[in-house]
């Protein structure tokens, strides 16, 4: 009996055997619930520390970003449920930004030719991506040439944007050019339109269903005769577009086109998709969770300011979020049984 | 490592009682007690649910009970978790087997021995020789200790594990469904082994859907029902009966394990001319409508390989495939449902199958939403159409929980197989490829999978049965061809074909 000792009170945990409902299995068992409390209790937290986080203009600017933040978040949602991963959302969402404001006011495009324009660049940037995860996997599971062709894009689309405009803005003082995204609700609009028509792929359509499947089991999806690349294609496809929408969004927020105006903000939509629900292994979750996610997230990173702390911290408090996003999604599956 | 307790023969080495397990919604356990005498075989049988692994998990300690005790060598413990009970001397083999491909048979051998002992450097020819040493008591005498893991065939991965255990001086075994990817050569030397281990009183727990296995084996059987332990047989003299152990296990009688009826056969649908693949040579055969083909062979024999070389998984190198009299090219398993009504239903459910994390409805219907789409541009799903499909089905194949938005993960492995045939009725089809439908499900679930086959054909499809059990094979097939290395050896018409016949051109 002396063999068994060094092994009491292991600290492996047991959540397998939940018995009955408890507010912990509520909580993994819908994420929507736990992020809804989160913001919840974060918008009366802070509030409680500085009360001008709750006056009404904040509420507009934490809106304002979380157009952009959240539009990407639901990009990266298509792609995170296939079992991929697009890191190269920010980088294409600040060449997006560059691109649409260079083509207004250096070319003198139309403001809708200019926002087609800027889109099918998106959307041929997410074909790429597409193309480069259907034709390396297999024999690697999706998520593998994923990183390793956004990851390249991360760093190309951004050393584009850089090195085309020398690092300069495009500043566009013409602001009627572009009456519609820089209102104060232009932005919020465009997010609205697409978390409807994304919930309404993931919810109601057979490539919604195709998503799922190969998120969840790749090679089943193959003998149930899912037309896997057309579907990966798609889906990186999907995410480039979101990612273009939001850098025009982020350039109607600040009436120029910036060459790092999204940088890094692909941690903050893998991390608002984590958070709320959208697992990392995939085949779970959908733009709702995204959508909450990625409200928390921009609430986080307007209330540091209004706790005092200086926004040249905010990267620190979205790497803070991105771990902790990271530790609730493997929870979920530990939990689950689908580490 | 402690002296060990001197033990009488007879002593009871593990005693459970009243152990209660509850999950979400479902009571696994409900007081089960049973009590494994040192050097017995105990066999534990019943249907997928009655609780079996959820029993063999908490001995285990991957579980823990809700209520009851665990008794160990005569006194009481909490396993904590399974390094604790590896460190008791309990020892889990797994169905499947859980090794490191890209080690050594040595160092699978020395994990948690050897290894166990940290910061210390490995010394390879030690390890290697009482590996050597372990082999050969086990009848792997040639084995060379520094093979790979990825090169061993699935037996000898098991035989692998076993070592383990004795080189961790193990003294109780717990073998879930060991047999179930064995060849008919390798479970009987498995059977034998455990009889060989038996000899040196090492106690071992058996889970096996194949009775016949157990009742060969076990020294005393228990039946598990619904959770509660509703039979326990004394089969010291092995004169237990497969109708007893059945009849405790599922509670009904069962009239005919293969429900097979005569269909009204038509012309031929498919044709398989030639086919030469990496692993299968020459191989013709034709299948009519309301057919069933059986298609026989031993673990090796390709009978796996053959379905998915005709769906587009594997590549094929020559021959002709014909579907209704004209010749087709099917690139991948899209074109062979949507184009041509071929629907391949793979042996591995778990992986190549079911998507588990998603529900029942989606499962059932993941091949056909091309016919349940409103328009052709985003393909919107009828929901209505959907739910009355799913609801149907789920009825019309007893599927438990009758619940569509269940995960597939929480159904019994029965219900997941009857999921999986599902996608069959969800469309018009013209061949339906079932690999091994029945594997690994209790036997009421059986038959109803076998009764579904005849339905199949019923409704006109050409249906191939790949299976390597030869009496399934017998109970409902039309013709049998059987393969062996890849090749076709033999055809028997279902009136010609007996067991022996089956094995004698299998093994050839």
């Amino acid at each position: 009996m002396s063999k068994s000792k060094g092994n009491k009170g292991s600290s492996e945990k047991r959540v397998v055997g939940i018995t009955g409902l408890n507010i912990k299995e509520l909580l993994l068992r819908s994420p929507e619930i736990g992020t809804l409390v989160a913001i919840i209790g974060l918008y009366i937290a802070i509030g409680l520390v500085n009360t001008r986080f709750w006056e009404p203009m904040t509420l507009l600017t934490i809106a304002r970003w979380f157009a952009g933040i959240g539009t990407l978040a639901i990009g990266e949602s298509m792609v995170l449920i296939i079992g991929g991963i697009d890191l190269s959302v920010g980088s294409l969402a600040s060449l997006s930004s560059m691109l649409f404001a260079h083509l207004i006011v250096n070319i003198g495009v139309d403001t809708t030719l200019a926002f087609i324009a800027t889109l099918c660049m998106g959307v041929a940037v997410g074909l790429y991506h597409g193309f480069i995860v259907s034709r390396f996997s297999p024999p690697l599971p999706t998520v593998v040439p994923a990183f390793v062709a956004t990851l390249g894009s991360l760093f190309l689309l951004r050393g584009f944007a850089i090195g085309y405009w020398r690092g300069y803005p495009v500043k566009i003082h013409d602001i009627f050019k572009i009456s519609f995204l820089a209102s104060p609700y232009g932005g919020i609009v465009i997010l609205v339109i697409i978390i409807v028509l994304t919930l309404f792929i993931q919810r109601y359509t057979a490539i919604g269903r195709y998503l799922y499947a190969i998120g969840g089991n790749l090679e089943a999806a193959r003998v149930a005769g899912i037309p896997i690349h057309k579907v990966r294609v798609f889906a990186f496809a999907y995410s480039g577009m979101c990612a273009s929408l939001a850098g025009m969004i982020y350039t109607g927020l600040v009436a120029s086109g910036y060459a790092d105006i999204a940088a890094g903000q692909e941690l903050l939509a893998i991390a608002s998709n984590a958070l709320a629900g959208v697992s990392l292994a995939g085949g779970e979750g959908n733009a709702i969770n995204a959508m909450l996610g990625g409200f928390l997230v921009s609430m986080v990173r307007t209330g540091i300011i209004f706790l005092g702390i200086s926004a040249y911290w905010q990267d620190v408090a979205a790497a803070i979020l991105l771990v902790l996003a990271v530790i609730v999604d493997l929870t979920r599956r530990v939990a689950f049984g689908r580490a | 490592m402690s002296v060990q307790k001197p033990l009488e023969k007879d002593e009871y080495v593990l005693i459970l009682e009243d152990i209660w397990k509850r999950f979400p919604g479902v009571v696994a356990l409900k007081g089960v007690s049973l009590s494994v005498k040192r050097g017995e075989i105990l066999g534990l049988v019943g249907e997928n649910g009655a609780g079996k692994s959820t029993l063999l998990k908490i001995v285990f300690g991957i579980y823990k009970p809700d209520k009851g005790r665990i008794i160990w060598k005569g006194r009481e413990v909490s396993v904590e978790n399974p390094i604790h009970a590896l460190n008791m001397g309990i020892f889990y083999v797994p169905q499947e087997l859980l090794l490191p491909t890209n080690m050594s048979v040595a160092e699978a051998i020395a994990i948690g021995v050897e290894f166990n002992r940290s910061w210390q450097f490995v010394k390879y020819r030690d390890i290697e020789n009482r590996a050597r040493e372990i082999l050969s008591k086990l009848g792997l005498g040639d084995l060379n200790p520094k093979t790979k893991i990825r090169d061993l065939t699935t037996a000898e991965k098991q035989l692998v594990l076993i070592a383990r255990a004795l080189a961790m001086k193990a003294e109780l075994l717990i073998f879930d469904e060991p047999t179930s990817s064995l060849s008919i050569s390798e479970t009987h030397k498995f059977l034998n082994l455990m009889l060989e281990l038996k000899k040196s009183f090492i106690t071992q727990i058996f889970v096996s859907h194949r009775i016949e296995e157990v009742l060969s084996v076990a020294d005393r059987i228990i039946v598990l029902r619904d959770g509660y332990k509703v039979a326990e047989f004394d089969n010291t003299e092995k004169k237990v009966t497969l109708d007893e152990v059945i009849k405790a296990m599922i509670a009904r009688d069962i009239k005919e394990f293969y429900p097979k009826v005569k269909v009204e056969l038509g012309d031929i649908v498919l044709e398989v001319q030639n086919l030469e693949t990496e692993n299968l040579h020459d191989i013709s055969f034709t299948v009519r409508r309301g057919e069933i083909l059986g298609i026989f062979g031993l673990l090796g024999s390709g009978i796996y390989d053959l379905p998915k070389a005709i769906v587009g998984l594997q590549r094929r190198i020559r021959g002709k495939i014909i579907l209704e009299g004209r010749e087709i090219r099917i690139a991948n398993p899209t074109e062979a449902i949507k184009k041509y009504g071929i629907l391949y239903v793979p042996e591995d459910r778990r992986n190549l199958g079911l998507f588990s994390i998603l529900p029942v409805r989606h499962n059932v219907t993941i091949s056909s939403l091309d016919l349940l789409a409103i328009d052709k541009i985003l393909n919107t799903i009828n929901m209505v159409k959907e739910s009355s499909m799913v609801s149907k089905l789920i009825k019309a194949l007893n599927i438990i929980p009758p619940d569509p938005s269940r995960k597939v993960a929480y159904l019994s492995g029965g219900n997941q197989q009857k999921v999986l045939i599902s996608r069959a009725f969800s469309r018009p089809l013209r061949v339906v490829l079932l690999s091994e439908p029945t594997v690994g499900i209790d036997v009421g679930a059986k038959v109803e999978v076998r009764r579904l086959m005849v339905n199949m054909a019923k409704q006109g499809f050409g249906v191939v049965l790949i299976s390597s059990d030869y009496n399934e094979i017998l109970g409902m097939s039309d013709r049998v061809i059987i393969l062996s290395k890849g090749r076709k050896v033999a055809e028997f018409q279902r009136e010609e074909a007996t067991p022996d016949l089956l094995l004698k051109y299998a093994s050839r």
